[in-house]
């Protein structure tokens, strides 16, 4: 208060005058780096999914996350309709068959949240406060993986309500289902990191938004269908090798590996090789996707 | 058509960065044919040479090399402002339009003959039948398609490049594997139709549902539909000095 | 000023015109007409000049009234780019031109055969005074060095009409001079040009005729003496703070330089006729009636304020 009184008289000279309109420094506490990270972390994970942002920016992230519901709740519909009939959908086979939306969604939102940033030059801003580089780096990856994981989660749950309401004993059901929830959660999270980390190595190199959109998505396409082409065409070792080129294949190994789940011809069962090897390479893909992102922001000059 | 604003695309679109982007993607359909070669499998070199240009060519490397091209001729200019400079001669919408449109997809089939022609021959270890050449001419048609309908999308939207890769991946991969019936509205399919067609491949090597005839109909109508509505568009496009 | 048909159409004319995006009014009903000269634009940022001129270049389509050049509407009329030359605000350029065949493209787009498209490209880089940087990318000018080569390129044809959206950007002071005097040089040759800009001092150094734009209305036209009379002549107010507001306010109203002081919300209002007097007595009578100042803010002095001083009368 004192500090306010006492400059409120303004300065003048004959000629001039300069008035004290109150502003002053912030010398309170300062919530500090967790609340920084934690700050960029949910603005990140708020714009993967456009809000605050123009309807323009929703349509893409709601679409993709629509699409990807649209299935299983035509699934549980079918279900509530004639119990019984056969579904193509179950847990284990959901997100393997829904991979390519979550690929675009990486295509289309990770450059999204880091192109931006480079292009406009705006990172010596992030970096001049109690944020650190690699806090940026992790922040930005946590936020993608968060935004994947709610994706890829929102059609299992509605999976598991689904067999959950149309049984005629709910509480019975919900206890036979309760043994699935694993599954719900867990398919979900290994699907969301190696995706995340791969598209964000790519997005953080790239400032421009159109160009890290079309590499992101032509690295997940051409893996896919090189690994696919030389599994069927190749021979012996080789085409036994070839599907361990396609991202995609590793993570639904994973997911069988992790979380015991089995997919009749799935390109996994076709391999025939040991699970943990896909789990192996998929743990490489988040590590190194992550190892890229941080040493990119470590040397980009801000 | 206008030769300098054809001039000035060109260099626009074969930026050293894109440029190489699309070379590397190009290069791995080389590489796998080569790879291939090596293994030393020349009994089956047909149908995998097949599945080869039909796949990776025209189902990955045809769409995205369009994509990046046709939404880039326009779309990236717009965005970027220097639109401005273009718009404001007495030149009609409508050449701006046929230019774009005829660079874009020359530059893309370029892009994606070249290194099919390139894998076709090491893969088949020669013409193949037919099935190269085929190939090779059905992608030159099929990058046109779609770069009329990738250069229209971009004067609908400012972010048609994840429009069109929607459309790519989830009407042409997904849907098409689920409903036949959305294969009569796939380039890809139009592609493979015409390849078929060019090169009189033997049906059994190219798995095509699409006959010739709705192939032509379908490709014609998206051709004109395409060019006419970015016509259309741009005619009456509003630039406003703000930013986008 | 009315859109009635004259025996020869003007330069540029706006008739009633209205622009609205959605439900956001940018221009609200707009009329004027130019024939030669520099006429300025001169508003705040967001008031409504970019869309004007953006109307004016057939770039956007009026809501409402008519924008005609040379007596042709001037949306969906490409064969009016002939006789005019836009410089746009935004910055890009095609980066990997150099500065000559930016101005040679657009010569030629222009439709100026080749054999004489280097010659006037040459000629409108000599002006903008862009020689020595004339065969390097535009990728690596400066600001201002870009802002010219924009320049060159809108004269490269010669065009009657010269539109330009906040031309002296980015500009130093010479280079600022330097194409104020070949603006005026041009007007001078018979051409009409219009420009924008939010700074008082441009539009006063350059324009013979002022248009000022305040939230999308038209809220003074004419010489620019004149208004910039109108302007300083007005009441200036100020908003004060004190110990005692309302003792305060009796011993200023004895003041013969205070036009008025109402109390209101807790907060005094100060209107005075003579800027410089009132600020040189306020604290004297303060000291004197043993009151304490806490604050004293001048209310109008961004020039923002001038224009809804202006908008209001």
């Amino acid at each position: 208060m004192t500090r306010r009184e006492a400059a409120v008289v303004p300065r003048e000279s004959a000629t001039g005058a300069i008035y004290d309109l109150g502003y002053q420094g912030y010398d309170g506490p300062r919530l500090g780096r967790r609340a920084a990270i934690g700050t960029l972390f949910w603005a990140s994970l708020r714009a993967a999914f456009g809000l605050g942002r123009s309807g323009r920016s929703k349509i893409v992230p709601w679409g993709l996350t629509a699409i990807v519901i649209i299935p299983a709740a035509v699934a549980g519909a079918i279900q509530a309709i004639a119990p019984g009939a056969p579904s193509p959908f179950t847990y284990d086979n959901y997100l393997g068959e829904m991979q390519i939306l979550l690929a675009i969604f990486v295509a289309a939102q990770a450059p999204e949240l880091v192109s931006g940033d480079q292009r406009h030059r705006v990172l010596s801003l992030y970096f001049s406060h109690a944020l650190a580089r690699i806090d940026y780096a992790l922040a930005k990856l946590g936020a993608l993986a968060a935004a994947l994981f709610i994706m890829a989660i929102a059609p299992m749950l509605v999976l598991f309500l689904a067999s959950v309401l149309v049984a005629a004993d709910v509480t019975a059901a919900f206890g036979d289902q309760l043994g699935n929830l694993p599954q719900v959660v867990g398919a979900p999270l290994v699907y969301a990191m190696p995706l995340a980390a791969l598209g964000m190595a790519i997005a953080a190199f790239t400032p421009r938004r159109a160009y890290a959109t079309g590499a992101i998505i032509a690295v997940f396409l051409v893996t896919g269908a090189v690994g696919a082409i030389l599994a069927e065409a190749g021979s012996g070792r080789m085409s036994q090798i070839a599907p361990l080129l396609n991202p995609f294949v590793l993570i639904d190994g994973t997911r069988d590996w992790l979380l015991g789940a089995t997919v009749p011809d799935s390109p996994v069962r076709a391999a025939n090789l040991p699970l943990p090897l896909f789990g192996g390479l998929t743990a490489a893909i988040v590590l190194v996707g992550a190892t890229a992102v941080v040493w990119r922001y470590r040397r980009i000059a801000a | 058509m206008n030769g300098v604003i054809a001039g000035i695309t060109l260099r626009q679109l074969l930026s050293r960065r894109r440029t190489l982007l699309l070379l590397l993607l190009g290069g791995v359909l080389v590489l796998v044919a080569g790879v291939f070669r090596l293994a030393g499998e020349e009994l089956r070199a047909l149908p995998f040479t097949a599945g080869l240009l039909s796949n990776l060519g025209a189902g990955t490397l045809m769409p995205l090399v369009a994509l990046l091209f046709g939404t880039g001729a326009l779309g990236a200019e717009i965005e970027d402002g220097t639109a401005t400079f273009l718009l404001a001669k007495p030149i009609s919408r409508r050449t701006v339009v046929l230019t774009k449109l005829a660079v874009a997809a020359g530059c893309s089939a370029a892009l994606t003959c070249g290194p099919m022609l390139l894998a076709g021959l090491i893969g088949a270890g020669g013409l193949g039948d037919g099935l190269v050449l085929g190939m090779v001419a059905g992608a030159a048609i099929g990058s046109l398609l779609y770069c009329s309908v990738f250069v229209a999308l971009s004067l609908i939207t400012s972010r048609a490049l994840v429009f069109g890769l929607a459309y790519v991946l989830i009407w042409e991969g997904l849907l098409a594997g689920l409903f036949a019936g959305t294969r009569t509205f796939s380039i890809r399919q139009q592609t493979l139709a015409f390849a078929d067609a060019i090169g009189s491949i033997p049906r059994t090597i190219l798995d095509t549902p699409l006959d010739l005839t709705s192939a032509v109909v379908v490709g014609a109508f998206v051709l004109v539909g395409g060019t006419l509505l970015a016509i259309r568009r741009l005619g009456s496009f509003e630039i406003s000095g703000e930013a986008a | 000023m009315t859109g009635a048909q004259t025996a020869t159409p003007a330069a540029v004319e706006l008739a009633n015109v209205s622009r609205w995006y959605g439900n956001v009014v940018a221009v609200n009903d707009i009329s004027f007409r130019l024939d030669g000269g520099v006429t300025g634009l001169l508003g705040p940022n967001g008031a409504g000049k970019s869309t004007i001129l953006h109307m004016v270049a057939g770039f956007l389509a009026p809501s409402s009234g008519t924008v005609t050049v040379d007596g042709s509407p001037a949306w969906r009329h490409p064969e009016m780019y002939r006789r005019i030359g836009l410089v746009p605000e935004r910055e890009a350029v095609y980066q990997f031109l150099t500065g000559r065949e930016f101005a040679t493209a657009n010569a030629r787009l222009q439709g100026i055969a080749p054999a004489e498209a280097a010659d006037a490209a040459a000629r409108a880089i000599g002006l903008v005074e862009l020689e020595d940087a004339a065969d390097r990318p535009i990728g690596t000018y400066s600001k201002g060095m870009r802002q010219r080569a924009k320049v060159a390129g809108a004269l490269v044809h010669d065009p009657p009409i010269l539109l330009l959206d906040e031309p002296f950007n980015g500009m130093d002071p010479r280079q600022r001079l330097h194409m104020m005097e070949l603006l005026r040089r041009m007007a001078a040759e018979g051409r009409t040009i219009l420009f924008s800009s939010h700074i008082l001092e441009e539009v006063e150094r350059l324009a013979e005729r002022v248009l000022v734009i305040v939230a999308g209305r038209l809220a003074a036209s004419g010489d620019f003496r004149e208004i910039r009379r109108l302007m300083t002549d007005r009441p200036h107010t100020f908003t004060i703070r004190s110990s005692d507001d309302r003792a305060l306010a009796s011993a200023l109203l004895i003041e013969p330089t205070i036009a008025g002081a109402a109390l209101d919300g807790g907060l005094l209002t100060v209107r005075t006729n003579d800027f410089g007097a009132f600020s040189r007595a306020v604290p004297g009578i303060a000291r004197r009636a043993g009151i304490r100042l806490h604050e004293l803010l001048p209310t109008d002095e961004s020039l923002e304020s001038v224009f809804s001083y202006l908008v209001r009368r």
